[in-house]
């Protein structure tokens, strides 16, 4: 057999010191054949990205040292270039996309001349470029290549960037292309539609794809083989057959339990009246009005009706876009809205105010999706939990002992409380932003996107205690998410959103099982992973 | 805080900053007791150069006085000028930049109007223009150079209460039903501090500048000796005597760089995400 | 209505307000001065007599409302009328004309170099972050910084004409040389020399710190990371992506810092004898005549105003973003 493509042999890559670990990886040996997809799958903190940055010779190298180890390229140590040398592979050999496609592209260059770049810093003759990279623009399925080659990056969507970012990093026929995350910053239907464009392309010319993911969905849809990497090391590697099926070592096992599937029970939902009525809300955002200008209008939120009883959990899903975070905001009255009603326990929540919105303000209660931004860095922990209920004019004592009390119900120590939020992990926060809304003693929780930033052993912790405190403190939940197999998870009933408009609701089971609306069932099936859900539903004991 | 703080204090422009500042701050408190001579009066003969007579180290001018003298003396004005204005500066900065910046719409657009019609004037002729139609004294110039130093520190405001009003800690603070009031000074104005303290010491740095162009135009407080003043009057005798115009330079420059050194090391220390950029 | 023209248009109809606006300030600064407006529009120190005093009040209408003061003040500016000097006997506006040109070449002389040497100080560091160069330029342009502009000024005249002689330290033009032709601009290229590198060197310290500021941010972009990934060499990186992107905010503190470029003058021009508008200013300041100083207040914002205008059309050309938000 001939030697593969690519050759890690124990790579090694030290973190700067003072940090808890001594190696960002270490030991690390993988191998990648011509025409292969090999996903590197892991949490935050595994090291795939490092081992990826370190193959392309990206790493910020005043933070990252190279400490043992080899890269093998075509039969070309990598690691022995020097800069000039690395500089003639990278783009040539090997072609790279990165995560966040808003910000990879130069905003002040026109698209077409930021792939002729490409082109030029390896000698392609001018007169060629410029048909090339319309020919590279079109294989990348962009609509009317040579009106986007004259745009700025700032007129294409997120997904549009990355079709162009691809087209750049395939724009010399590499023979490998590395795919940091690529799409993990987009929405479902488009990372479904990156999916495909990825693997059709590297069958078509037959690259080798060293592909980084932390999904387990989308690995089982590209990868031919994985490696599963947990704090730098490198936990388990075979075909993804073999590991997803049935997984050799116990982290990469508990990592797909975590993952969350579809539900098949139906769930038994909530006889009481509604405490929360929204009906015909509608959403305006006005931008861009000014002496000369009439202002932009962007319908946010259409006639979007809906209630949730206590102990119910109901779903908003959708797309960015959809409004559903939106509607989150102008029930919690964060927002102001621009037509329709939102009632809460019988009376009218829009126009409260005074006294009547801050008695709401005890009885609703939301947690935010950044672990890192709704938690105040300079106050500590037990100060914030403690602010709801002092605001609303509870006694310190009582409010300390609740705070307390909390805590632990969260499953964090009492200690907890003389700390800064910066002293814990994204999971942590987390658990204290639930304990913060829950020391109110609200009636309805507003989760907007509360897991989504989570790794996903995090989440499934997360979605239990919230399910948990739901059940406790017979809370109605507004459950709001990206994410239908969360939603799915945890909701009783969901409502599907599309531009501001509902397209479908009702009982979760149903609405995922058998959708009716087409815009639905467009979002079912992009959801990565789905044959190997299915597949994996049916191994397992009726 | 106090690792911050230990930071600050062994950061070498931070040490340098604060040696120079602490010299100059000794000699405005204890002029009077170093140089009981009035430091309008003629001490010795005029023009004596300087490094000659060990009583008058750095000469005297046209009118016999101590230069020295006057440098320690004017090291009093320079102080409470560049301190004072820039506490005027920053109190209404904060007051504008926060109300803008929380509330948004109407009365941010108001305000930051104001604050762009200030920032279009030519601040240092208008700073002129108003110490000379309020006549100047160290009052007249301290309002005058408040009033053209402001707008900057509103706008750093503006942009961090902006940008934290949409945090999701003051989301959470909203909606757990606190009042406006301690939202904007319990949870926002926290931390906004960091880089309006860094800016502070820079808009001390700069107001002493400003303080010096003012006296050396010939508009300073009369009864007070300032270095601005000394350049000024030493303006039109160069030729003969360099020294004059000299030393009171080389103090502005250095009492400047200090409280610029003492800046950037508070930006270090305050916000090293920043700073991190910087170093590397 | 396009996109841009509107833009232009709303910027236009706003410069037009703020103009407005420093109109009233002017009135009402005057009105703020301790004293009879009459004797302080004549100059304080009583430069006026009765008859003249009298004449004011009924031009100024100084018996009538205050409302009807400022309309009258507001038709008067709008005539092109400034106010008159009883000091020096001559039209306010009169006396601005004749010494505007030579505050224009110096202040803009210094501008360019500033900008020019600022920035490419600022890159050099920049791309030299951490090593021996960058911290020499940091300090040089700390030192610059810091330094009293008047003082730059009066050292430079010292080194320059007293000791080594090389340039002439006074005035515009070698007086009764009677150059013509190129050996007058020659001249006064000489004299220009020290007063616009005086007045340019802060602002030189400016932009070189905050074009390395501004790039070291750039650097840590992720379209850097993109152009590097593509095989890019650095001198194209740091052309095309990093210093590109990383002047936007340099156009806008250019902007925003015309107007100190202005008050610069004031001590440049009186260090040097430069007989432009500042020097007017300086010697309108010692007599306290006011209606002058008003007049210079006036025009400078005036030529600040313009002068934002063209670096918000700049930057409309240089950010491909700005003609869409709008």
């Amino acid at each position: 057999m001939s030697d593969p493509l690519l050759k890690i042999e124990k790579l090694t890559v030290a973190l700067p010191s003072a940090g808890d670990r001594v190696n960002a990886v270490s030991d690390v040996s993988l191998t990648l054949d011509k025409g292969e997809i090999l996903c590197i799958v892991g949490e935050s903190g595994s090291g795939k990205s490092i081992t990826a940055s370190t193959v392309m010779g990206l790493l910020p190298s005043d933070q990252l040292k190279i400490t043992g180890g080899s890269v093998t390229f075509d039969g070309i140590d990598l690691l022995a270039l020097d800069e000039n040398g690395m500089r003639k592979v990278r783009g040539a050999r090997i072609g790279m996309i990165f995560q966040e496609p808003m910000t990879s592209l130069n905003p002040v260059m026109k698209i077409g001349r930021q792939i002729e770049e490409v082109m030029e810093a390896h000698g392609i003759a001018r007169e060629k470029r410029q048909a090339r990279a319309i020919e590279l623009l079109q294989a990348v399925g962009l609509p009317e290549p040579e009106a986007i080659a004259e745009r700025y990056p700032f007129r294409l969507s997120g997904g549009q960037r990355q079709r162009v970012m691809i087209a750049m990093a395939l724009a010399l026929e590499p023979d490998m292309l590395i795919a940091d995350e690529p799409t993990t910053a987009l929405d479902v239907t488009t990372q479904a539609q990156i999916l495909k464009l990825i693997r059709d392309l590297q069958r078509e010319r037959g690259m080798g794809v060293l592909f980084i993911t932390h999904d387990f969905g989308v690995v089982a849809d590209i990868a031919d083989r994985v490696a599963v990497m947990q704090k730098g090391v490198v936990v388990e590697v075979g075909p993804a057959s073999e590991v997803l099926v049935s997984p050799g070592h116990p982290y990469t096992k508990s990592l797909i339990d975590a993952v969350p599937g579809f539900r098949e029970q139906a769930s038994a939902g909530s006889t009481e009246a509604p405490v929360l009525k929204v009906s015909g809300l509608r959403k305006v955002y006005r931008t861009g009005g000014g002496l000369f200008a009439v202002p932009k209008e962007f319908v946010a939120v259409n006639d979007v009706s809906f209630s949730i009883a206590r102990g119910e959990t109901l779903g908003l899903v959708g797309e960015s876009g959809s409004g559903k975070s939106t509607i989150g905001q102008c029930v919690m009255r964060i927002n102001g809205i621009d037509g329709g009603k939102v009632e809460f326990n019988g009376s009218d929540i829009v126009n409260a105010s005074g006294a009547a919105l801050k008695a709401y303000r005890a009885q609703a209660q939301m947690v935010f999706q950044d672990p890192f931004a709704s938690l105040n860095p300079r106050h500590k922990v037990g100060r914030s939990i403690m602010a709801g209920p002092l605001a609303h004019g509870v006694d310190t004592a009582t409010a300390r002992s609740r705070m307390e009390q909390l805590l632990k119900r969260v499953g964090l120590d009492a200690s907890a409380a003389d700390r800064y939020p910066h002293e814990f992990s994204g999971g942590q926060r987390q658990r204290i932003g639930i304990a913060r809304a829950l020391a109110v003693e609200p009636d309805l929780l507003v989760a907007d996107e509360a897991v989504s930033a989570l790794d996903v052993s995090v989440q499934a912790q997360v979605l239990d205690l919230l399910r948990e405190i739901r059940d406790e403190f017979h809370l109605a939940m507004l459950f709001i998410t990206h994410d239908l197999r969360v939603a799915s998870q945890i909701c009783d009933r969901v409502i599907v959103l599309h531009r501001g408009r509902i397209v479908e609701e009702g009982e979760v089971t149903n609405v995922f099982g058998d959708p009716q609306d087409s815009y639905t069932r467009n979002l079912l099936a992009a959801v990565p992973g789905q044959k190997w859900h299915r597949g994996e539903q049916q191994a397992l004991p009726a | 805080m106090n690792a911050s703080l230990r930071r600050f204090l062994t950061n070498p422009k931070a040490v340098v900053g604060l040696v120079i500042l602490m010299l100059v701050v000794l000699a405005a408190i204890f002029a009077p007791v170093i140089f009981p001579r009035n430091p309008w009066q003629m001490a010795s003969r005029p023009f004596l150069p300087p490094f000659q007579d060990a009583k008058f180290w750095l000469g005297t001018d046209m009118l016999g006085r101590d230069i020295l003298a006057g440098l320690a003396y004017g090291a009093q004005i320079s102080l409470i000028v560049g301190v004072a204005s820039t506490v005027v500066a920053v109190v209404v900065g904060v007051l504008f930049g926060a109300m803008a910046g929380y509330y948004g719409g109407f009365v941010d657009d108001a305000l930051m109007r104001v604050t762009e019609f200030f920032q279009t004037i030519p601040t240092f002729v208008f700073a002129l223009l108003l110490v000379a139609i309020l006549s100047p004294s160290v009052m007249s110039i301290i309002i005058a150079i408040g009033v053209v130093s402001w707008p900057p520190v509103a706008r750093l405001v503006r942009s961090e209460f902006a940008s934290l009003r949409s945090r999701d800690f003051v989301k959470a603070a909203v909606v757990l039903g606190q009042s406006n009031r301690q939202i904007i000074f319990s949870q926002i104005l926290p931390n906004t501090m960091s880089p309006v303290i860094a800016m502070a010491s820079l808009m001390v740095a700069s107001a002493i500048l400003t303080e010096a162009a003012i006296s050396f135009l010939g508009l300073g407080d009369p009864n007070m000796m300032s270095w601005g003043y000394m350049v000024g009057a030493a303006r039109t005798v160069i030729r003969q005597a360099w020294w004059m115009s000299f030393f009171p330079g080389i103090v502005i420059l250095l009492v400047v760089l200090a409280l610029n050194l003492v800046g950037e090391a508070l930006n270090d220390v305050l916000n090293p995400r920043l700073a991190r950029k910087g170093r590397q | 209505m396009s996109s841009p023209l509107r833009a232009v248009l709303s910027r236009l109809v706003k410069s037009v307000a703020v103009v407005l606006a420093i109109v009233l300030l002017n009135f009402l600064l005057i009105r703020l001065a301790p004293g009879d407006p009459a004797s302080v529009m004549a100059g304080q120190a009583g430069a006026a007599d009765q008859q003249f005093m009298d004449q004011l009040r009924e031009q100024f209408g100084l018996d009538k409302s205050i409302y009807e003061q400022a309309w009258i003040y507001l038709k008067g500016i709008a005539q092109g009328d400034l106010g008159f000097s009883y000091r020096q006997n001559t039209a306010v506006w009169q006396l601005i004309a004749e010494r505007l040109p030579a505050t224009l070449l110096l202040t803009v002389s210094a501008f360019i170099f500033a900008l020019i040497a600022g920035v490419v100080m600022g890159a050099i560091a920049a791309m030299n972050a951490g090593r021996s160069l960058d911290f020499i330029i940091s300090v040089v342009s700390l030192v610059f910084y810091a330094t009293p502009l008047f003082w730059i000024g009066l050292m430079s005249i010292l080194l320059f004409s007293v000791y080594l002689g090389w340039l002439p330290a006074f005035g515009m033009m070698t007086v009764g040389a009677g150059y013509t032709g190129w050996d007058h601009v020659l001249d006064v290229a000489r004299h220009l020399v020290l007063p616009a590198t005086t007045l340019g060197l802060f602002y030189m310290a400016v932009y070189a710190r905050m074009t390395r500021a501004s790039m070291l941010e750039v650097r840590d972009m992720d379209f850097v990371r993109t152009a590097r990934a593509k095989g890019l060499k650095s001198g194209p990186i740091v052309r095309r992506h990093i210093l590109r992107n990383a002047i936007l905010p340099i156009i806008t503190l250019a902007g925003i810092q015309a107007g100190q470029l202005v008050g610069g003058a004031i001590l440049t021009e009186t260090v040097f004898g430069w007989p432009g508008i500042g020097r007017l200013a300086f010697d309108a300041l010692l007599q306290r005549d006011y209606q002058v100083l008003l007049g210079v207040f006036l025009i400078t914002s005036v030529m600040v105003v313009i002068f934002n205008i063209i670096t918000d059309l700049i930057y409309r050309v240089v950010d491909p973003r700005m003609g869409a938000s709008a």
